[in-house]
This record gives structure tokens, C-alpha cells and sequence, in this order.
């Protein structure tokens, strides 16, 4: 929970997944991160297994913003230096109680 | 008469309005100023390493043109590197392909995929007050 967001969205070592529903937080590997082509579709792939509806990383590629815009999949630049994972979560609990309609989100 | 110029398609917003040169104390001298889709080039080219033909597929130019906004960034960026002079990334000919808006509380940027249903808190932090992007960025851009 200590570890800070990631600066390229696709290449993350790990993937935080929330469930808003349970409040579960479900930590996966990128098994994706270490390839030298289209690792943004990949994993976007793969995360939308989780029907994940939201991604928050400090930057997102070209190609994995078109990929995300086509499956309507929110996404978050966060990029605020000590971005430490649990503190962003304790903004998105606040947030998802204050609009009453939680969602899954990365 | 000269023909209009066609918009150029921007992915992603800038996350700053420039830079200053560090380290120099002589007499600040006129700022160089990067336009949008200039920026988007290096971006594309430079940090994605993208070809110039994905570059141009994307920003929804010819070669020949994408060719001409790169060369010209690269020269800007080499005067403003030589002279110390200061970078401001703002105008152009440009249009954003997805909806960016921008959380004046958490600072945090977010894309909206359905453009019909208009925020009204940020996903991050819950904070009612926001920049939309698109809006800003083109007025800045005309």
C-alpha cells in the first residue's frame, strides 16, 4: 500500500484493482510490461477481464488511449510526485461516497 | 488567397505551459513559443518513437506536413536550449479526439468516455470545480 503509481501506465510492475462494491483490493502482476510492442492493448485486455472502468497511472500512451476511449474505460493522469498508493485510494473512497454510485476502478 | 490550415489531432493535453532556463542571469530575451501541435510531435516521435507515418496517421496529417511541424519544433527547442531562452507551449491549429478535463482541487486530469454526460465531480478526489480541457486548450490555440 506504501508503493507509488506508476509513471507509464502500461509498463507497471503490478496493477492495483479495486472492487467498490466489496472493497477489495486485488494486487496482479503486468505479465505485459517487459514487451516491446502494443503492451498498452495487451493490458487493457487483460484488465478488462476485471471490468475495470476506470485506469489511474502518471501517463498513458497514444495507442492506450485510443484502445481505452474504444472500450470506455475512464482514464486518470495523476502526477503528483509522492503519489503513494494509499493515499489515492483514501481520495477515490471519498469521492465514490460523495457521487453514490461506485464503480470498479484500477 | 491561402488555404485555410487543417486542424491537427492532439492526444494528449500538455500537464504544463513551458519552461525557464535554470541557471542563467543574463537579460531574458524573448520566449520561444512551442505550439500544441508541435509538442504533440516531439511527443509522438521523440518520446514514443513512433515513424513519422504513425505520427502523421495520428495527428491526421501528411508525412510532408508532420515532416514540417517536427523540423520546426526541433529548431525552436535548439534556439531556446542555445540563446537560454524560455519555452511557452501555447497556440496552434489543433483539435483533442476525446473529451480531457482538468481538477483545479487534486490536480489530477481525466478523460470522460461519454461525452454526452458532462462530469460534475472529479473522479479522484470528488471536487466540484474543473477546467475542460478541449474548451481552454482550442481558445488558446485560435
Amino acid at each position: 500500500m506504501e508503493a507509488t503509481l506508476s509513471t507509464v501506465f502500461a509498463r507497471s510492475e503490478y496493477f492495483a484493482v479495486w472492487d467498490t462494491e466489496t472493497n477489495d483490493i486485488r494486487f496482479e502482476s503486468n505479465p505485459f510490461k517487459k514487451l516491446d510492442e502494443h503492451v498498452g492493448d495487451k493490458v487493457l485486455g487483460f484488465l478488462s477481464d476485471y471490468k475495470v472502468s476506470r485506469v489511474i497511472a502518471g501517463s498513458f500512451g497514444t495507442l492506450v488511449q485510443n484502445r481505452a476511449q474504444e472500450l470506455n474505460i475512464q482514464m486518470i493522469v495523476f502526477d503528483q510526485g509522492d503519489n503513494k498508493l494509499t493515499d489515492i485510494l483514501d481520495l477515490l473512497r471519498h469521492s465514490s461516497n460523495l457521487s453514490g454510485t461506485p464503480k470498479r476502478k484500477n | 488567397m491561402s488555404r485555410p490550415k487543417q486542424k491537427r489531432k492532439i492526444i494528449t493535453p500538455p500537464k504544463f505551459m513551458g519552461y525557464k532556463p535554470f541557471g542563467f542571469y543574463g537579460e531574458e530575451s524573448e520566449p520561444v513559443i512551442l505550439v500544441l501541435e508541435e509538442l504533440e510531435s516531439i511527443r509522438l516521435m521523440d518520446y514514443e518513437n513512433l515513424t513519422q507515418s504513425e505520427a502523421a496517421g495520428i495527428m491526421e496529417v501528411s508525412r510532408p506536413t508532420l515532416t514540417r511541424i517536427y523540423d520546426s519544433a526541433r529548431q525552436k527547442l535548439a534556439a531556446a536550449f542555445t540563446e537560454a531562452r524560455t519555452i511557452r507551449i501555447e497556440g496552434g491549429s489543433v483539435f483533442f479526439d476525446k473529451d480531457w478535463y482538468h481538477c483545479l482541487y487534486c490536480n489530477s486530469t481525466f478523460s470522460n468516455p461519454i461525452k454526452e454526460n458532462q462530469p460534475d465531480i472529479c473522479p479522484v478526489c470528488g471536487g466540484n470545480k474543473m477546467d475542460h480541457l478541449n474548451n481552454s486548450l482550442n481558445h488558446q490555440a485560435q
